[in-house]
């Protein structure tokens, strides 16, 4: 295959990838990671690098749009991306240090068992009786997301717990080369029980992020090669610019369907991954 | 301070919303001329990624892909725009 057809291919890939992305708060590369290394037989190293940039690219398509029209929430995104960031540069750090294929497995089943959990959505909304709340109140991250009547309030709980999860979701990615999106999501989710399309987006806020400090890392180290990313970067770029839009119309009962379907499928690859010992 | 906004929550989502953009499409351009010079001057040879070698070193780094960029280098410009996009996101 020559580098116009192989660039064609991941164009089209990556337009899907950053679309779905886009919606569900996840990264691409459950989508990226697949088709290059099954599909078109590219190196796992070389498939990571791709993923990683695909991760910033749906971030950057899609969280100016969820911003502007008030869906993320800035301040809960901005703490949390603390003990994110610190996770993956600690991740990336001890990634050559440990074993890899071990935790992907490990990872895996956690994420089939959260892939259920999100199956048995909470309520949302309303007043409940949360003693935890304190935190919240004094960092001031309540606050309120649109939605088909008007701006509708919400409340974080389980701040601490919440902080602690997006810590391990961090060294996660950095240790495997993720976006860890599907943690971000899910801790936002069960854990501080915010609202189904305020924690896709904010988590979309915060892989960039995240995926930019791992990203250097795995620069240094040879793993982000220009001939694949560009076509991976721009394609998902439109399609997440594409799904950004999409959101705020979407039912949220559709978006939980299609984010378990996502997680579910990669669960499979991690563990597929890490009995194959393919890293 | 007459006449100048306060900087409340509103307004910092506003002006967020206004740099990722501009970030982004500065990012995005980079790449695609990048790219498209990066498909005329190779489109055509084979796509060699099944053996891993890693990128050569002055794709590493922030003062390599300059340097590769200085002296027109396709695989640089895509390079450097890959970094303006993490920087604009992060």
């Amino acid at each position: 295959m020559d580098v116009l057809a192989l660039t064609a291919v991941l164009l089209a890939a990556s337009l899907g990838a950053g679309f779905l992305g886009a919606l569900t708060g996840l990264g691409g590369g459950v989508v990226i990671i697949p088709v290059l290394t099954l599909a078109l037989g590219v190196d796992i190293r070389y498939a990571i690098g791709a993923s990683l940039v695909s991760v910033i690219a749906t971030s950057s398509g899609a969280a100016a749009t969820y911003v502007r029209e008030g869906f993320t929430n800035l301040r809960a995104g901005m703490l949390l991306e603390i003990a994110t960031t610190l996770g993956a540069l600690a991740g990336a750090t001890l990634a050559a240090h440990v074993p890899t294929r071990v935790i992907e497995v490990i990872f895996g089943l956690v994420l089939l068992y959260s892939a259920y959990l999100s199956h048995r959505p909470h309520v949302e909304h309303g007043a409940d009786s949360d003693r935890s709340a304190g935190l919240a109140a004094r960092l001031r991250l309540d606050s309120t997301y649109p939605a088909p009547e008007g701006a509708r309030a919400y409340r974080v709980h389980n701040v601490a717990g919440g902080f602690g999860l997006m810590g391990v979701a961090g060294i996660l990615s950095g240790l495997l080369g993720i976006g860890s999106g599907a943690l971000k999501v899910l801790a936002m989710d069960q854990v501080m029980r915010l609202p189904f399309k305020v924690s896709t987006t904010t988590s979309n806020f915060m892989i960039g992020v995240t995926a930019a400090a791992s990203g250097g890392v795995y620069l240094r180290r040879g793993y982000v090669d220009p001939g694949l990313a560009m076509p991976v970067m721009l394609g998902v770029l439109a399609g997440s610019t594409v799904g950004a839009r999409l959101l705020a119309h979407t039912d949220v009962r559709l978006l939980r369907l299609v984010f378990g379907l996502m997680i579910v499928a990669l669960a499979l690859q991690m563990i597929v991954n890490g009995l194959r010992g393919s890293i | 301070m007459d006449g100048v906004r306060p900087w409340g929550d509103e307004r910092v989502e506003e002006s967020i919303g206004k740099l990722l953009r501009a970030g982004v499409l500065v990012a995005a351009v980079v790449v695609m001329s990048g790219g498209v010079l990066y498909l005329a001057r190779h489109g055509r040879e084979s796509a060699a990624y099944h053996v891993f070698h890693g990128e050569p070193s002055d794709l590493r780094g922030v003062s390599g892909v300059l340097h590769d960029v200085w002296n027109g280098r396709a695989r640089g410009i895509i390079q450097l725009g890959l970094l303006l996009a993490s920087l604009a996101g992060a």
